[in-house]
């Protein structure tokens, strides 16, 4: 039973991990390495342990978090809308098209400076930012996906009499959906590069506030406490969204795996 | 021809806006110095690069960007194509790499400047670090992503070592890694930019930065203009020198562009 859970796929990544692990922790104590830039794991634990219990550390991660969910919400409900409508509307989409390839490859922390010359260094500010360039790219990614649609699809669907409101329900949503959840997983990802960044540039709360803080008070701890928060984080929005989508959309698992590895 | 009338079409809706821009001013709906319409942002921006002000800038960004792409290119091509095809390798480097991939680089930089100090090593390391992750992954990606079939026909060929390397493995890789560039290069810039907005005098960023802070919109709009044309360039332009040097690639829909 526990033969195939312990394949080289654990085994390996998981004795490379404790092997560096314990390699930092023998270093430090042995004086190699300085504990003032590289403190051992375990004291970093330690100051996580300990900051996670005072709540301190909710407070932070808390406010990345919604700020992420909130700028991927204002981005997702007008993009898709969007981008839908490109991909069904001939007018639409040579009207909108330009527009959004204009703004697309613009670097997303550019708008930054911009933002806040209108909205100030608001709330508000650090939310639109961080839509902005998750919006662009749900919208492509949306109208490309009804776009590049099979014509035997549509076809096949018509032939059962779906037309219209139905066609595009029953036919051509369920089979743009993976793509369409590519563009919503890449956008989370763009966002959150962008919030972490605009939060160390400008904001006292949030991760990415609380690692510069934690840095310019040379607090070295907690600055890596606040790089693991980080850390684990990005991996759930790149790697955990990934597994949700092959748990929600079985039917298209090959798509996803595919376009992963881009 | 077709071809064409699509691009004329394309300059429809840009030039609808930026009309309806130049008519909201003049009639005092909207502000000129919040709002510079096109007419008076072109002259400006003209006058700021032969001034050769935002040339200094624009070089100091473009250096940054170079440098470490440079620095990154060889060892993750290298580290990427042996990741491709050594299991163990990959898999003993999986949670360093995937960790590094996943975290954004820019929360990195306390920890550089802690090691490096304030200056222009951090930024460069750190850049040149933002792309040799994605570089690194995208070339393993592809070198993983070759049909099984192709590499078997390359040997039956008599294809071994360096020729089965050489004209299989590097040219079927070859388009992965030449995304990994183009994305790469993508999140560097970014990556610089947010870093010359506050810890740099020179650079796009810090001139972009300074501009929105001294409230001065001709300015900010000049070299948001300047930044947003260097991406257009590395997403679009490298994307269609891609297609050009090797017509064997998929062409990448529109949402790869990072």
């Amino acid at each position: 039973m526990s033969y195939r859970v312990l394949s080289r796929e654990v085994t390996i990544p998981l004795a490379t991990l404790l092997i560096m692990l314990a390699a930092w922790e023998t270093l430090v104590h042995t004086g190699v390495l300085r504990a003032a830039f590289f403190p051992a794991p375990t004291s970093i634990a330690h100051t996580l342990l300990g900051l996670a219990l005072s709540g301190e550390l909710w407070v932070h991660a808390g406010t990345t978090l919604g700020r992420l969910v909130l700028s991927f919400v204002m981005a997702l409900i007008p993009a898709t809308v969007l981008g839908l409508a490109m991909g069904w509307w001939r007018t639409v989409r040579t009207t909108a098209d330009p527009l959004v390839n204009l703004l697309f490859p613009i670097p997303s922390i550019a708008f930054f400076p911009v933002v806040i010359f209108y909205f100030g260094l608001s709330e508000w500010g650090l939310l639109l930012t961080g839509a902005i360039t998750p919006f662009l790219l749900i919208t492509v990614q949306a109208a490309a996906a009804i776009e590049g649609l099979e014509r035997t699809l549509l076809e096949a669907g018509r032939n059962y009499g779906a037309t219209g409101w139905r066609l595009f329900v029953r036919v051509m949503l369920p089979a743009a959906l993976p793509h369409l959840f590519i563009g919503y997983r890449l956008a989370v990802g763009v966002g959150f590069i962008v919030i972490v960044a605009v939060e160390m540039i400008a904001a006292k709360h949030g991760l990415g506030g609380y690692l510069w803080h934690s840095w310019q008070i040379l607090r070295i701890e907690e600055m890596y406490v606040g790089l693991v928060l980080i850390g684990l984080l990005g991996i759930f929005v790149t790697y955990g969204l990934e597994a949700l989508a092959r748990r929600l959309m079985p039917w298209q698992v090959d798509l996803l795996r595919v376009k992963e590895q881009r | 021809m077709r071809q064409r009338r699509i691009n004329l079409r394309g300059l429809v809706s840009p030039l609808a806006v930026g009309l309806l821009w130049e008519l909201l001013v003049a009639l005092g709906v909207l502000n000129a110095n919040y709002l510079p319409p096109p007419s008076q942002l072109a002259p400006h921006l003209v006058a700021l690069l032969a001034g050769g002000e935002l040339w200094r800038h624009l070089s100091m960004t473009l250096y940054r960007l170079c440098l470490s792409f440079a620095f990154a290119l060889i060892p993750a091509v290298l580290l990427g194509l042996s990741l491709g095809m050594s299991r163990n390798l990959r898999l003993a480097l999986e949670p360093l790499l995937t960790s590094l991939y996943a975290i954004p680089k820019i929360a990195l930089l306390p920890l550089v400047m802690l090691v490096l100090g304030v200056n222009e090593r951090t930024l460069i390391f750190t850049s040149a670090l933002t792309s040799f992750v994605q570089m690194t992954i995208s070339t393993s990606g592809g070198v993983l992503a070759i049909d099984r079939s192709v590499l078997e026909a390359g040997k039956n060929y008599g294809a071994t070592g360096w020729r089965l390397f050489r004209y299989v493995l590097l040219p079927s890789a070859l388009p992965d890694i030449f995304t990994g560039m183009r994305i790469g290069l993508a999140l560097t810039l970014v990556l610089v930019i947010a870093v010359e907005f506050t810890a740099a005098q020179e650079g796009l960023g810090a001139f972009l930065w300074t501009a929105g802070q001294t409230l001065s919109a001709k300015n900010m709009f000049s070299t948001f203009t300047v930044i947003g044309a260097l991406g257009w360039i590395l997403s679009y332009g490298l994307e269609r020198i891609g297609n050009r040097l090797m017509p064997w690639r998929q062409r990448s829909s529109a949402a790869m562009f990072l």
